[in-house]
């Protein structure tokens, strides 16, 4: 084998590795039955792991195959892990949640499969087509976990809103890449930025064509102004499900944005550095001001994911390295505590009467159901950035890049921000601890949950106190 | 000894761990609690013993590496002017814990770990050396107090609770970036990146003089809302009426005191040019909370108010003495962050254990209960006039050396602050009468008076009250040391400044 064969292989072997594993759980789903079916996800898990076992890099390690399209370094693999995690919580979590509502189908856990080998090419691509592809692979994934419980209207409309908003934004984005290739005449990252330096960035095309593209990306971060999908999808998806997608896929645009406006777009730097900017306060303090005034909590939930976004944005907008590096330990705490907070939300039942999610529904389980109120509280605290829970861990870093930036106004919004953003997690606490029962909720953890949120909670608690082995992960992640 | 520091700091969130696995409330939690914060006391007093007074530096000193890529530092220390507040601490969670034991009838075991867990935080608060490892300890104390106001409080609680929180989070989040900012100017200045509190202040000089005033207001603020000075001091009131009796023990006695303990570490040496410049002007808003503090205290109805407001006059004493920037200023703040926490302490203890009786705090609803309660009424006179800042007890000592401090550094507001000391004696006296005095109200003839478990737990203040009056040498010559580096290094910043 030459070399340049060898670089190749490399560069793919993970993505190949999964497919691999992924067409295995099809036929696993074919194998299993009824009650076993939840064995998908387990068989998923045990993938995830050997893929993650095989395929680290050596630190500093870059593979760059297929004339420079795909590339597999410690940044792809760190939001590989990234996105396993999700799985794996999420598959965890979910059994008693999908028996319940009668849809424990191996789909579930294939289509998750699927979605993160597409994330996992929209991180590690070098060129727009390859990003493309693998965006639609999540993308179309997702419209169907949206809508994984058909037999709810709520969920059948969630998927439908998702795919028309997301087809949208899609085809805004290659409207957009349609525009930057007539100019600079490449799909390449690296020969984009060599265009882009020689002068292709006063060109109107260019510009007109990066705006669409940055609004696409925008779409699919769920920024505000281009939010207005996020919070139906979210309420309306299965819980566990749209645990899940408030991270890995956040957590997948969010990287490919990083390798994208890094590498493609470090000339023209002050052009989207003003446009994050500029979405980012707009992002956190909708988010924020909204989710005030939420009384369903599965849907404050969605927009504190929103809100989250506008954190994580400030990270982008830092533009040193200690920003996206801590997008990604952000992105990675995140899933813990958001994927707790989901989980244990599906938890909960009312006898019918009312919607379950509502925050009357939380009222006085502190009594009735400690442990569950413990671990909402942890979540929750987490959530708001309280140290010394993980949150605060990730918005610290956050903050930091920002100064180190100079961004000291935008540091200083995020910080009021995050004291807004307390209210309406503590809501939740107040209802569990502080208030009364109004209706009987049936609040029992199952085993599932329980594994889930108490690896959620643990992990919370020890990266608060202990976030060395954190940090220490991401530490050598470079674009 | 050699990690003396640190066990007082865990021990009680292992004990509360502890509480947690293997109690199930009732009885035996709270004698587990009170044995656990009992035994917390007790390590401090080998701590006070071995103190070398002669050293005004930091001793005991732990220090090893939390998150070595980002500078984070565990690193402990106590001086002179955090080894009060220590003792303090372990004192009184140890007599409200005790002073609980009647008064939480729901949830017991719960609120005898939030306690604990509490402790743990207001230890750490005061003997963290690490920018960042204060700034953990300062905020996580606020998810506890939260509870115990939130869960076991009055009526309006839960609005309390939050207020309390917010208010509180929304100075510390900006504290942050302060603390952030100066980690990454001491790095540029020195080359090493870190949060170490004693490398950051030993480069004040090389701070500019508009990043010192941008750092000295927003620490001010957040210091500010804790300690709580005018006009920050809102939420002060309601979570002290809503608080239960050991949530405003606690509250009064330790978290007010961590605001101003804030100043003295950061405010005055890191930034010692916007000290100087925005002396009078926090001088003039001391000098406005204690009268107006007086002032709205004179027409409180209840009880628990009253004394709330009282502390926030009493508060401006200590920010006017720290403030003068001199030895006796210094030193008279540090004592009266002492004596206020012992007699305000005292004081909502003994509010407690009447509403537990009497289940009413307004001060209309009493009358005369001196005639029945004869043996509680001493005691309670003793503490007002404590409060009042009566000759041979505390808070005398404490006041007088702030005046002599103010005067020698501002006199002008020395002379409107020595009228707040009138003011003081008003309210507090009035009450007293209405309360204790006048015609029996017949409702409580029979009401009872202190039993044994009271009489114990408000014994040590009464005899620290008249210790510190008597003789403040024990106490003060803590303090001194310290104070004496704190002064010189404020002098000489001032002599670089021109």
């Amino acid at each position: 084998m030459t070399p340049q064969a060898m670089m190749n292989l490399v560069s793919i072997a993970p993505e190949v590795l999964m497919t691999v594993f992924g067409l295995i759980l099809v036929v696993l789903d074919v194998m299993t039955k009824g009650e076993k079916k939840s064995m998908v996800g387990y068989f998923g898990i045990a993938f995830m792991i050997i893929t993650a076992l095989i395929s680290q890099p050596a630190i500093g390690g870059k593979y760059l195959g297929f004339g420079n399209m795909v590339m597999w370094d410690t940044f792809s693999y760190v939001f590989f892990v990234i996105f396993a995690l999700a799985y794996t919580l999420t598959t965890l979590g979910s059994v008693e949640y999908l028996r319940d509502k009668g849809i424990l189908k191996g789909e579930f856990y294939t289509i998750m499969f699927f979605s993160i080998i597409g994330m996992m090419f929209m991180v590690s691509a070098f060129d727009l087509t390859v990003f493309y592809v693998g965006l639609e692979t999540m993308a179309i994934s997702m419209y169907v976990l949206a809508g994984f419980n058909k037999k709810c209207a709520k969920s059948a409309e969630s998927g439908v809103k998702y795919f028309i908003i997301g087809a949208f934004s899609s085809g805004m984005l290659l409207f957009g890449m349609t525009y930057v290739y007539g100019a600079t005449g490449s799909m390449n990252y690296l020969e984009i930025a060599e265009a882009l330096k020689n002068g292709a960035a006063e060109n109107a095309t260019v510009k007109i064509g990066l705006i669409l593209m940055l609004a696409g990306f925008a779409f699919k971060i769920s920024a505000v102004p281009f939010h207005m999908w996020a919070p139906d999808v979210y309420q309306g998806a299965p819980t566990p499900a749209a645990g899940f997608m408030t991270v890995a896929p956040k957590a997948a645009a969010f990287a490919s944005l990083v390798r994208f406006v890094w590498i493609a777009l470090e000339p023209v730097a002050g052009l989207w550095g003003t446009f994050f900017s500029i979405l980012a306060v707009l992002t956190m303090f909708y988010g924020n001001l909204v989710a005030l005034s939420q009384t369903n909590v599965k849907r404050m939930l969605a927009y504190s994911a929103i809100s989250h976004a506008g954190y994580m944005m400030i990270g982008l907008v830092a533009m040193n390295k200690e920003g996206y590096q801590a997008i990604a330990l952000y992105s990675l705490i995140y899933a813990f505590m958001n994927i707790g907070a989901f989980t244990l939300l599906g938890v909960l039942k009312n006898k019918g009467m009312v919607e379950d999610e509502r925050l009357e529904s939380f009222a006085g389980l502190a009594k009735k159901n400690p442990m569950y109120a413990l671990g909402m509280l942890i979540f929750m605290f987490s959530l708001a950035g309280i140290p010394p829970l993980a949150g605060f861990i990730g918005k610290y870093m956050i903050f930091m890049a920002a100064m180190k930036a100079e961004l000291y106004w935008l540091a200083v919004i995020g910080a009021l921000n995050s004291a807004l953003a307390c209210y309406y997690y503590m809501r939740v606490t107040i209802y569990m601890y502080f208030n009364e029962p109004e209706y009987e909720v049936d609040a029992t953890i199952g085993r599932s949950a329980f594994i889930t949120s108490f690896i959620g909670a643990v992990v919370v608690l020890a990266v608060g106190f202990f976030p060395s082995a954190f940090i220490s992960f991401v530490k050598h992640l470079l674009v | 000894m050699e990690h003396i520091l640190s066990i007082l700091i865990f021990f009680p969130l292992a004990a509360a761990l502890f509480l947690l696995v293997f109690f199930r409330g009732g009885k035996s939690t709270m004698w587990a609690a009170f044995a656990a914060s009992v035994v917390e006391f007790i390590f401090t007093i080998p701590l006070m013993t071995n103190f070398d007074k002669t050293n005004g530096g930091m001793q005991f000193v732990e220090q090893t590496w939390w998150i070595k890529s980002l500078g984070i530092q565990y690193y402990l220390g106590v001086d002179g002017i955090t080894i009060l507040m220590i003792f303090l601490t372990t004192l009184l969670t140890m007599i409200a814990i005790l002073g609980s034991f009647t008064y939480i009838q729901k949830r017991q075991k719960e609120f005898y770990i939030a306690m604990l867990v509490l402790e743990t935080g207001m230890v750490g608060t005061f003997l963290a050396l690490d920018f960042f490892l204060f700034y953990i300890f300062w905020e996580a104390m606020l998810i506890p107090m939260y509870l115990i106001i939130g869960v076991w409080g009055g009526k309006r609680r839960i609005y309390a609770a939050v207020k309390f929180f917010l208010y509180t989070l929304a100075g510390s989040v900006l504290m942050l970036l302060a603390i952030i900012a100066l980690y990454y100017v001491h790095g540029q200045v020195t080359g090493e990146f870190t949060f170490d509190i004693l490398k950051i202040t030993s480069q004040y000089a090389a701070y500019s003089k508009g990043f010192q005033m941008l750092i000295f207001v927003v620490l001010f603020i957040g210091f500010a809302i804790k300690v709580p000075m005018f006009p920050v001091h809102t939420w002060l009131p309601d979570a002290h009426v809503e608080a239960p009796t050991a949530g405003s023990v606690i509250l009064a006695g330790v978290l007010l005191k961590m605001g101003t303990y804030g100043m003295l570490r950061f405010c005055l040496p890191m930034t010692p040019y916007a000290t100087i410049t925005m002396m009078p002007y926090v001088a003039a808003l001391s000098v406005i909370a204690i009268i107006y503090g007086a002032l709205v205290a004179m027409v409180q109805k209840d009880i628990k108010k009253l004394v709330a407001y009282s502390s926030v006059s009493h508060m401006g004493f200590v920010t006017l003495g720290i403030y003068a920037l001199n030895q006796a200023g210094i030193e008279g703040g540090i004592l009266q962050m002492f004596n206020h926490g012992i007699i305000t302490g005292a004081l909502f203890l003994l509010i407690g254990l009447i509403y537990e009786r009497t289940h009413t705090r307004e001060i209309a609803d009493y009358g005369g209960i001196a005639a029945s309660v004869p043996l509680y009424a001493t005691i309670f006179l003793i503490f007002t006039m404590g409060s009042i800042g009566l000759p041979s007890m505390g808070a005398f000592i404490g006041e007088f050396l702030v005046l002599v401090g103010a005067f020698e550094a501002f006199s002008d507001w020395a002379i409107l602050a020595a009228i707040g000391v009138i003011f003081s004696a008003v309210y507090m006296l009035w009450m007293f009468q209405r309360v204790l005095y006048q015609s029996l109200n017949k409702k409580w003839e029979n009401l009872a008076d202190m039993n044994l478990r009271e009489v114990i737990y408000i014994f040590p203040l009464l005899v620290i009250v008249f210790w510190v009056g008597l003789y403040p040498e024990t106490f003060t010559s803590y303090i001194h040391e310290s104070v004496k580096q704190l002064v010189e290094h404020m002098a000489t910043a001032a002599v670089a400044m021109k």
